[in-house]
């Protein structure tokens, strides 16, 4: 259930001010009320877009927080193909490519 | 707020002048507010409140029926309960009022899954003869619908007011 | 009074938050032919306008997953997103509570339901609006169709669902446009946005411009994802307008693919019979 969690987090930062203010001023312990795997708080700590697209955070989700944390359209559209270079193809949820399925 | 409900008595006329005014979305909403605090649950001829009415008895069922086909298509061994009350007003004043007749009415056509009889019930009789909770009657009727055809034996029925409803307990035989 | 009005747009963030960077020609284009819908919206004199949109986990998560979900607040408010990455300012928009009430009322009769007296639009809904109520004076009632966190619901149902509604219009006496709202091919928020399967989009317009329910129907979610990309499954907010208006055909006002806007911009307005 733990990509369920971090996906949960991101729709709460996403959809709530209060939320985004506690990832401001206390993110760790935003995250320990999650959850979340070292590797899933890992990669919403850096963040690393790539990852959380791989590990299947779905993009509608995912597109937001980017943006959030200052990813321009490009670099993050950049950081899902890097994403995939290094990680390989996207493991679960809508997002696996058709080829990989 | 609260508004005076002394009946009164006499001729139209002597009442002098007298106005209507709508409150609902308005300054006066209060108003609506207090006389809905005061007649709610009491003598009120239907259910009150914004909420839509619930889903109809028919789709209640028809989802049992469609839960036991989805139930067929798998090679698992599923068990299904519905639970609820039938008749009961908890969280509320009446808590602990208990209409065994009308439960137990109600269990015969379960029992007997008759169909016809189980979806003609309608919201403002259940919530006059079942209260405010029995609307939860609709958990039932969906163990009918996934139980087509299928009659049950009631292995309990025991009014205890302190747990605010009949206690029940009946199974239906699977055909 | 009924139905009164029925189309489809594309609500694809892109159109409004990165403006800028499409083709001027196609992207005026498009602009234009949302202006004459918003024209023929306001011809048409609704009193309400219901929007049949797929969220994107604004306000719908897998702990409560509506399968459709009907709006009946007094008053809504959006974008939920940022203002300036969508190009749209936040305002709140008027709803219509005790039509709502009815409409979903009607509707549970065939169709189950949930509904929510509190509501932020996405980008799904905001985008249409800022084009076609740009006043944002006009009282709106949102649908959502789960289109994003499988199990979907069945196309059949889409299709039901848009034909309960109409049923539940016919039976009031306001002035009720309608429109559909999602992408037909495409695969935004991936590493292939921009993608757009234009041969497979126009195809499916063609289905849904003469209300072919069989074809409509026929579409399976393992061919849509394939061909429509994972935000393909948007195709049931567009079957919902065609069941809203069986029997009617419709015409296409715009189709141009914009890579950044990541969809074939489309308007198609349907002939109310």
């Amino acid at each position: 259930m733990s990509l369920y969690y971090t996906q949960k987090l991101l729709y709460q930062i996403n959809r709530d001010p209060a939320t985004r203010r506690r990832l401001e001023e206390d993110f760790e312990g935003l995250l320990a009320e999650y959850e979340l795997t070292q590797k899933e708080r890992a990669a919403l700590r850096k963040p690393d877009i790539g990852l959380l697209y791989v590990m299947g955070v779905n993009g509608q989700i995912l597109m937001h927080y980017a943006a959030l944390r200052g990813y321009e359209w490009n670099a993050y559209l950049e950081a899902m193909r890097e994403g995939e270079r290094s990680y390989g193809p996207v493991r679960t949820g809508l997002y696996t490519r058709a080829d990989s399925r | 707020m609260s508004s005076e409900c002394t009946p009164i008595s006499g001729k139209l006329r002597e009442l002098g002048t007298w106005s209507s005014q709508q409150v609902r979305r308005t300054g006066g909403e209060r108003c609506f507010n207090g006389l809905l605090e005061q007649h709610h649950y009491l003598d009120y001829s239907q259910p009150v409140g914004e909420q839509p009415k619930f889903i109809p008895l028919k789709r209640a069922y028809e989802f049992g029926r469609a839960l036991r086909r989805a139930c067929e298509a798998r090679p698992e061994r599923i068990a299904v309960i519905g639970t609820g009350g039938i008749s009961h007003w908890p969280a509320t004043p009446d808590s602990g009022r208990i209409n065994e007749v009308w439960d137990r009415e109600f269990l015969e056509n379960l029992l007997h899954n008759r169909r016809e009889a189980l979806l003609a019930y309608r919201d403002e009789d259940v919530w006059r003869e079942g209260g405010q909770e029995g609307f939860e009657i609709r958990t039932f009727i969906a163990v009918a619908g996934a139980t087509e055809g299928c009659a049950g034996e009631l292995w309990c029925y025991v009014p205890i007011p302190i747990f605010a409803v009949g206690c029940t307990v009946a199974v239906m035989r699977l055909s | 009074m009924a139905l009164v009005f029925a189309g489809v747009c594309s609500h694809a963030p892109g159109i409004t938050g990165r403006a800028e960077r499409a083709d001027p020609q196609a992207r005026d284009a498009f602009y234009a032919a949302m202006g004459r819908m918003r024209d023929a919206i306001e011809a048409s004199r609704p009193d309400v306008l219901v929007v049949i949109a797929a969220e994107h986990f604004a306000n719908f998560f897998m702990n409560n997953m509506p399968a459709i979900c009907v709006g009946m607040a007094e008053h809504y408010e959006g974008p939920i997103e940022d203002e300036k990455w969508l190009g749209i300012a936040r305002h709140r928009i008027p709803g219509n509570k005790s039509l709502s009430r009815e409409l979903i009322q009607e509707v549970m009769n065939d169709i189950d339901l949930a509904y929510a007296e509190e509501w932020k639009f996405d980008h799904g809904i905001m985008v249409p609006l800022h084009f076609l109520t740009p006043r944002y004076d006009l009282p709106v009632i949102p649908v959502n169709v789960n289109c994003q966190g499988p199990p979907l619901i069945p196309l059949k149902r889409a299709y039901e669902f848009g034909r309960a509604l109409r049923r539940a219009c016919e039976a009031r006496p306001e002035r009720i446009a309608v429109i559909g709202t999602g992408g037909i091919s495409h695969w935004p928020a991936t590493p292939d946005s921009g993608r757009i399967n234009e041969v497979w989009d126009r195809e499916f317009l063609e289905n849904l411009l003469h209300n072919r329910r069989e074809a409509l129907l026929a579409y399976r979610d393992e061919d849509v994802w394939r061909e429509g990309g994972q935000e393909g499954f948007e195709i049931r907010t567009f079957i919902a307008v065609a069941g809203a208006t069986e029997g009617c055909a419709g015409e296409l006002w715009c189709y141009v693919p914009i890579p950044i806007f990541a969809v074939g911009c489309t308007v198609a307005v349907m002939r109310l019979s």
